[in-house]
């Protein structure tokens, strides 16, 4: 497959999705770009977690363009396409039976990694997400928050072009919220581009670049979001040095 | 009336001596459903893991027809194979009536049912979000298939135990494909049956007590499992 590393990561074009005989994503455009930081919010059953799923790979759309890479694929092809690449977090994470290590070394494995490289990748990424003294915890003994970050670190591990957020600070005390979104703007910094749904003011201006709002499956015009204005007055601001 | 002490008495005697003829029945009970869960198992999950998360029309027809079956006697499971097994039957050809072999795919179809509505059920009651999990992590379908039912394998490990505990007990389809004969397709309830027609009860008692001895050590087992798998603050 020829693959235009400058295209869109993601590209939907007039894609639609149905669940249950009712119409929930009708997307006319939506591009998400390496490095791209898009926050998206919406009410409550506006398509915010099925956008994010489809995305994934997670669903199948039932219609319309999907380009991945710039390389227009079916639908079914596509998700095949994302599934691994672009890694997705569930608003309340599922960590699987076993310790933190295990999950964490769970993408690893499927990847072929070797045992030794392995551990020293997982206690590099705990210690990024300030957790490597849980390493050999449960996982499901964890409080709401710790796991929540474990989830990220074991997706962030995978080193994922694209990383699709479903609400994951909504269950999160403050200072969980906040190295949470010190871990978003990491994972920007490495290259990774993110998607993340909300319903959290302080998350939406934390974190993205542009803002898209969903309403009965259809995406409103996006718009540069308040942390991008915040970035780019800070960058008009600073005296230049070089 | 007969006497209850004597009979348990002897029935001790008889498996602490090792008698050959109690002995070779429990190996033959063993044998037989030992190779019908093994058969039946992958057979029953994969067929409980497609009836549990993929959706294609008629699905739930599949789902009702399999809880139905659960219930159809094992006299009734016998009649039918004994039908297809039978030298004018359309198997008759393979020469399996009075093998083990016969008697294997008895307990196959009479435990398929109950083994795939109880993993279905455990599969159900699982969380959904495992499934996405190892599929965005980069597992294949087959492989998140696996991670699945890992997560729910107590609730499986509880559907393999129930399915072995109704076919390692079952006399009606035994005795009507298998003969009863001795030493080959004698098992454990036939010769229950068998020697309390006859009124001899020592030996039906100690092949009883087997079964209950078993019972428990599955149980104790399962339970065991389970404890080791709980995670303890």
């Amino acid at each position: 497959m020829n693959q235009d590393a400058s295209a869109p990561l993601v590209e939907l074009a007039g894609v639609h999705l149905a669940r249950g005989g009712r119409r929930v994503l009708d997307i006319d455009h939506l591009a998400v770009r390496r490095g791209q930081v898009l926050s998206l919010s919406g009410a409550n059953g506006s398509g915010k977690t099925s956008l994010l799923k489809l995305m994934a790979g997670l669903l199948i759309a039932d219609g319309g363009t999907l380009r991945c890479l710039g390389t227009s694929m079916r639908a079914r092809a596509a998700a095949r396409f994302c599934r691994g690449r672009h890694v997705y977090l569930h608003q309340v994470p599922y960590l699987f039976d076993g310790t933190v290590e295990d999950n964490v070394a769970y993408g690893l494995k499927l990847r072929g990694r070797d045992p030794a490289q392995r551990r020293v990748e997982i206690r590099d990424a705990l210690a990024w997400a300030e957790l490597d003294h849980l390493l050999d915890r449960p996982a499901r003994q964890l409080s709401g928050g710790e796991q929540q970050r474990v989830a990220l670190v074991r997706a962030r591990i995978l080193a994922p072009t694209l990383l699709l957020l479903d609400e994951i600070t909504a269950n999160m005390d403050r200072d969980s919220r906040r190295r949470t979104y010190a871990m978003v703007e990491d994972l920007r910094q490495c290259g990774s581009s993110v998607v993340f749904a909300s319903h959290d003011a302080e998350a939406l201006a934390a974190l993205g670049d542009t803002a898209l709002v969903l309403a009965a499956g259809r995406l409103g015009a996006a718009r540069p979001a308040p942390a991008a204005i915040i970035r780019l007055a800070g960058r008009a601001a600073r005296p230049d040095t070089r | 009336m007969h006497e209850l002490g004597p009979a348990i008495t002897q029935a001790l005697h008889l498996l602490l001596s090792g008698d050959t003829v109690l002995w070779s029945i429990i190996g033959v009970s063993f044998s037989v459903s030992l190779r019908a869960i093994a058969i039946a198992t992958p057979l029953a999950l994969a067929a409980a893991f497609v009836l549990a998360y993929l959706r294609f029309p008629g699905r739930r027809i599949l789902v009702t027809t399999v809880n139905t079956l659960m219930a159809v006697p094992a006299v009734v499971v016998g009649l039918t194979c004994y039908l297809v097994l039978s030298s004018n039957g359309p198997a008759g050809g393979l020469h399996l009536l009075f093998t083990q072999w016969a008697m294997i795919i008895g307990q196959i179809v009479l435990c398929l049912p109950l083994l795939v509505a109880m993993a279905h059920s455990a599969l159900q009651s699982g969380d959904q979000r495992a499934w996405e999990t190892a599929l965005t992590l980069g597992a294949s379908r087959l492989r998140a298939m696996r991670t699945v039912m890992y997560e729910v394998r107590f609730g499986l490990l509880a559907a393999i135990i129930a399915a072995f505990g109704r076919i390692i007990a079952e006399v009606g389809c035994s005795m009507m494909v298998g003969g009863n004969i001795l030493h080959h397709t004698r098992n454990i309830p036939t010769a229950i049956a068998l020697e309390t027609a006859k009124g001899e009860f020592a030996q039906g008692i100690a092949l009883g007590g087997v079964l209950l001895a078993f019972a428990l050590l599955l149980n104790l087992a399962l339970g065991y499992a389970q404890g080791s798998g709980r995670v303890i603050p």
